[in-house]
């Protein structure tokens, strides 16, 4: 599976968001913060933080990382591509 | 529910400089007595002041009379003070000058031999910042979550030994919780506050002195989503330049682990709430959160 609907499929059903299909998330939309069409608020962030780890074996160690990586699922995609191609 | 506003800050930096500098030349005694008429000066002339204390007074000493809570509340100042002056001159003379009585330290040591994250919940109560400092005992990077300024203005950062705690800003990207998580998983100590949220942090209520009040689910939702146990840090100042610190440990058991994450976080956060009341039944005038905790 691609994975960008993977990261969507993993927010929607990990994080039970409600009434919510892949489709419905956008690439480039912010996951977090007021702009968000997701409501995604910081107790997701820390779920977000461990399921990374756990289904892609990656980590998000420190603020710029973070900032950069959740910015949206386009740069999710791509911060777990990196580091999985480094692995 | 977004967390609580933040508290008044009370004196000015001239005053500031004017107790450091009795302490420095007369020791913590003089600038102890220094305090009665500052304290007074704010009880009867800043009825802010009052009012800002009003609302933990009310409850906690309940069926006293107006004049009765106007003692309470000067009696109130006064311990906040005594801790200030104690917090400033471990600072100017060295933090050996504050001696620390911690008897749950064994237990923590035994804790942290374990590995796994620890989530410390602090709490306004006490000389709360030096407290945090004796976590560089455990061997472990801790990690402070708190505004770079307070955490330069009050923490004994020195007092923590090589190499010292990290800070994490509320302020920094999602309140700094990335990396909160990240150091929990890695099986660092990560210290919250569980008695104030920063800005716009969830909050539940629960009881809390007879009357609902919410409290930051933060420290629990970090500790159930990490798998990492809890440590309620309490202080209270004892004495002159003496403090006591009190650890309650609440285990992450496979418990936990079954009930819906929200009924978890709930029970854990009761938990801690109870714990600090039974803290403030044995130590009434040592919460200093200046406002009205009860609202939001």
């Amino acid at each position: 599976m691609e994975l960008r609907r993977q990261l969507k499929e993993m927010i929607i059903t990990e994080l039970k968001l409600v009434n919510v299909t892949p489709d419905d998330i956008s690439d480039d939309g912010p996951l977090f913060g007021a702009d968000s069409a997701l409501g995604l608020d910081s107790l997701d962030a820390v779920e977000l933080v461990v399921l990374l780890q756990k289904k892609f074996g990656v980590e998000v160690g420190d603020r710029n990382t973070a900032t950069a990586a959740f910015a949206s699922i386009n740069s999710l995609a791509e911060f777990v591509s990196q580091k999985n191609a480094r692995a | 529910m977004n967390g609580p506003k933040k508290a008044p800050r009370y004196g000015h930096r001239a005053g500031h400089r004017i107790f450091r500098w009795v302490i420095l030349h007369f020791g913590v005694g003089p600038a102890y007595a220094v305090l009665v008429p500052v304290i007074g000066y704010y009880v009867l002339f800043r009825p802010s002041a009052v009012r800002a204390a009003a609302p933990y007074i009310r409850r906690r000493f309940s069926g006293r009379g107006r004049w009765g809570r106007l003692r309470l509340t000067y009696c109130h100042y006064y311990q906040f003070g005594l801790c200030l002056v104690d917090q400033a001159a471990a600072g100017l003379l060295g933090s050996e000058s504050l001696r620390i009585e911690f008897p749950d330290a064994e237990v923590l040591r035994r804790l942290s031999d374990e590995g796994r994250g620890l989530v410390f919940i602090t709490s306004h109560v006490g000389i709360w910042q030096r407290a945090i400092s004796v976590l560089g005992f455990m061997g472990r990077t801790v990690y402070l979550h708190l505004r770079r300024d307070a955490a330069s203005e009050s923490m004994g950062l020195a007092a923590f030994g090589k190499p010292g705690p990290r800070i994490v800003s509320p302020d920094d990207f999602l309140g700094g919780i990335p990396e909160l998580s990240s150091a929990l998983a890695h099986g660092n100590i990560v210290a919250v506050m569980g008695d104030r949220g920063f800005g716009s942090a969830t909050c539940a209520r629960v009881g809390f002195l007879g009357d609902d009040a919410p409290f930051p689910l933060l420290p629990y939702h970090l500790a159930l989503t990490t798998n990492s146990d809890i440590v309620v840090f309490l202080t209270s100042r004892i004495g002159r330049m003496r403090i006591r610190l009190r650890a309650d440990v609440i285990r992450m058991t496979p418990d936990c682990r079954v009930l819906d994450k929200e009924e978890a976080r709930m029970r854990l956060l009761r938990c801690y709430a109870g714990l600090l009341e039974d803290h403030l039944r044995e130590h009434p005038l040592m919460w200093f959160n200046f406002f009205d905790f009860w609202a939001g």
